[in-house]
């Protein structure tokens, strides 16, 4: 079932256009990566996913309401739905302690105070951060702050998470712990899409969607997407290491399938 | 025998600030030749940052002696010296852009420390990060993520250091602005600079640097070639670190037996020597 589903979307920009075109939809409980270069429209597209951005031409449904004529009410229930981690982990913290941070969100729907305290702890045991809830944010790693952030997400319970490049501060350990989280929630039945230059990680994605000027270049499974090695580079995008190894290797008679983009899976194939 | 342009020995930092404890440096030594290109690896909280900070005359008197080109980084008589020897690029450094046009960014350091002819020394700094210098009269906010990051660079080029450190240059462009990024940055290598890259990415730093430090929890753990360094698999596990995803798949494969080097790190050496190992396998 499609949780979000864009048709013919548009936006402009100061006259210059962002999005173009746009169709695509969003299934729910799936796990979708957005690539795409600099400049592609990917953080514009990820804010049009809860009505943060409206389209100039086209319409976004979010569980079948239009964020364009939705009323404040419906608009209100999309951004609880479909929540937003940005790519700054300091930008997004502002209470003293972490567990404040995660129950922001949840004190300003207005819920009484013993549920919120039932939310901010389970929304920190999902992140694996419950021993850190007294600690003051700043104080914690980059990829400590960004589970932290998700947990304040987390804690609207959402339907969704849209992650703008959220790793792209971060150092390959943190990296890890954001990605392991997000795995997690994915397994509950939350919908993951996120936003990333990583193409590693886009590689561990269900489905990838490749932004070039605002239109869908391709869209299908990591598979799928890099048998076009060629596309890709012509976009001004690279394949996983071993994927564009897999591609030279075919190319002088040894037929590696394309499907593999994997470091044990070349060994594994090449070993047979 | 080049000149050793830094000179460390049994570096010891503490901060008073217990929230940065884990970035300490405990008990390093190291020496850099003039027109090195090293490559600095290591967790965050290894202390590569202090170290290269110290490096920069950035922080505190630490124990332990350093010499930076003939300087002393923690004497603050030096410190002005230092600010033309040593060219620090921070993480994001777009973020610290600020005058109306390019042009005026760029000479801003060289102005500040009363150079012959900033506008000029400005232009030559854009020239080489690839930009065209017409780029000067445009405000540094209308281009690209990018261009903003080289027009930083060309900032702290146009003092002309003979010691370049950048922290993380490529985080967070795609795939085109990191290769024309590295690609200037080996240039000014090329040109007679000594150059210290922190990169969390080693397929970035592996075909590039003449030389690897891995730092773990505020030492030395591994110094040496890239291919000395990225042959210690075990070692680098502990600093969290890999090597380049196809150095990797050729050491597994020599490990069953084919015959191919394991100190490889780039895609075309990589497929080279697994097809001339295949067709002998044949």
């Amino acid at each position: 079932m499609a949780l979000i589903e864009l048709t013919n979307v548009s936006y402009l920009y100061r006259e210059t256009t962002a999005l173009a075109n746009l169709s695509f939809h969003v299934n729910s409980g799936e796990f979708l990566a957005v690539i795409g270069p600099n400049g592609s429209g990917k953080s514009t597209l990820a804010q049009h996913l809860n009505g943060l951005l409206l389209p100039t031409e086209g319409e976004v449904l979010v569980d079948g309401i239009a964020t364009s004529t939705a009323d404040s009410d419906q608009i209100w229930e999309i951004r609880r739905q479909v929540g937003m981690v940005f790519q700054n982990p300091d930008n997004q913290l502002v209470a003293t302690t972490v567990e404040e941070d995660v129950a922001f969100g949840p004190e300003n729907l207005g819920l009484p105070s013993a549920l919120i305290r039932e939310r901010v702890d389970w929304a920190l045991e999902q992140v694996g951060m419950s021993h850190l809830s007294r600690a003051e944010p700043h104080k914690l790693s980059g990829g400590q702050k960004q589970r932290v952030a998700i947990a304040g997400v987390l804690a609207m319970k959402p339907k969704c998470i849209v992650l703008d490049e959220p790793t792209a501060m971060l150092d390959p350990q943190g990296r890890l712990e954001v990605w392991e989280t997000l795995r997690g929630l994915q397994q509950q039945g939350i919908t993951i899409i996120l936003v990333t230059h990583f193409m590693e990680e886009a590689a561990r994605a269900q489905r990838i969607l490749v932004l070039s000027q605002g239109s869908l270049a391709l869209c299908g499974s990591p598979q799928e997407v890099f048998g076009h090695g060629q596309k890709l580079s012509q976009l001004g995008l690279e394949l996983p290491q071993i994927a564009e190894l897999g591609h030279e290797l075919r190319k002088s008679g040894i037929l590696v399938p394309s499907h593999i983009f994997t470091t044990e899976a070349l060994v594994t194939w090449l070993c047979k | 025998m080049a000149m050793q342009i830094i000179k460390i020995q049994d570096l010891v930092f503490t901060y008073e600030n217990t929230s940065q404890a884990g970035e300490a440096l405990r008990g390093v030594s190291l020496s850099i030749k003039q027109g090195e290109f090293v490559g600095l690896a290591g967790q965050t909280g290894s202390g590569k940052s202090t170290l290269v900070q110290l490096i920069a005359g950035l922080l505190p008197a630490p124990k332990g002696t350093i010499c930076v080109a003939g300087l002393d980084p923690s004497q603050k008589e030096d410190f002005r010296a230092l600010r033309r020897k040593v060219g620090m690029v921070f993480q994001y450094p777009e973020h610290q852009l600020f005058d109306e046009t390019v042009l005026s960014d760029v000479s801003f350091g060289p102005r500040n420390l009363e150079l012959s002819n900033p506008e000029k020394r400005a232009q030559r700094a854009l020239m080489l990060v690839g930009l065209d210098p017409a780029i000067g009269e445009r405000s540094p906010f209308a281009l690209s993520g990018g261009q903003r990051r080289r027009v930083a660079i060309a900032g702290v080029l146009a003092m002309e250091p003979e010691i370049l450190i950048l922290d993380e240059p490529t985080a967070g462009l795609d795939p085109e602005g990191r290769n024309i990024l590295l690609s200037v940055v080996e240039r000014l290598h090329r040109e007679g600079r000594t150059i210290i890259l922190i990169s969390h990415r080693m397929q970035e730093l592996a075909p590039r640097v003449s030389r690897m430090v891995v730092l773990n929890e505020g030492q030395v753990l591994l110094d040496g070639t890239p291919e000395q360094v990225f042959s210690q698999q075990e070692k680098l596990g502990e600093a969290s670190l890999a090597p380049p995803p196809v150095t990797a798949l050729l050491q597994q494969l020599r490990a069953k037996g084919w015959p191919v080097r394991g100190d490889l790190f780039t895609v075309p050496q990589a497929s080279e020597e697994i097809i001339s190992a295949w067709r002998q396998r044949c």
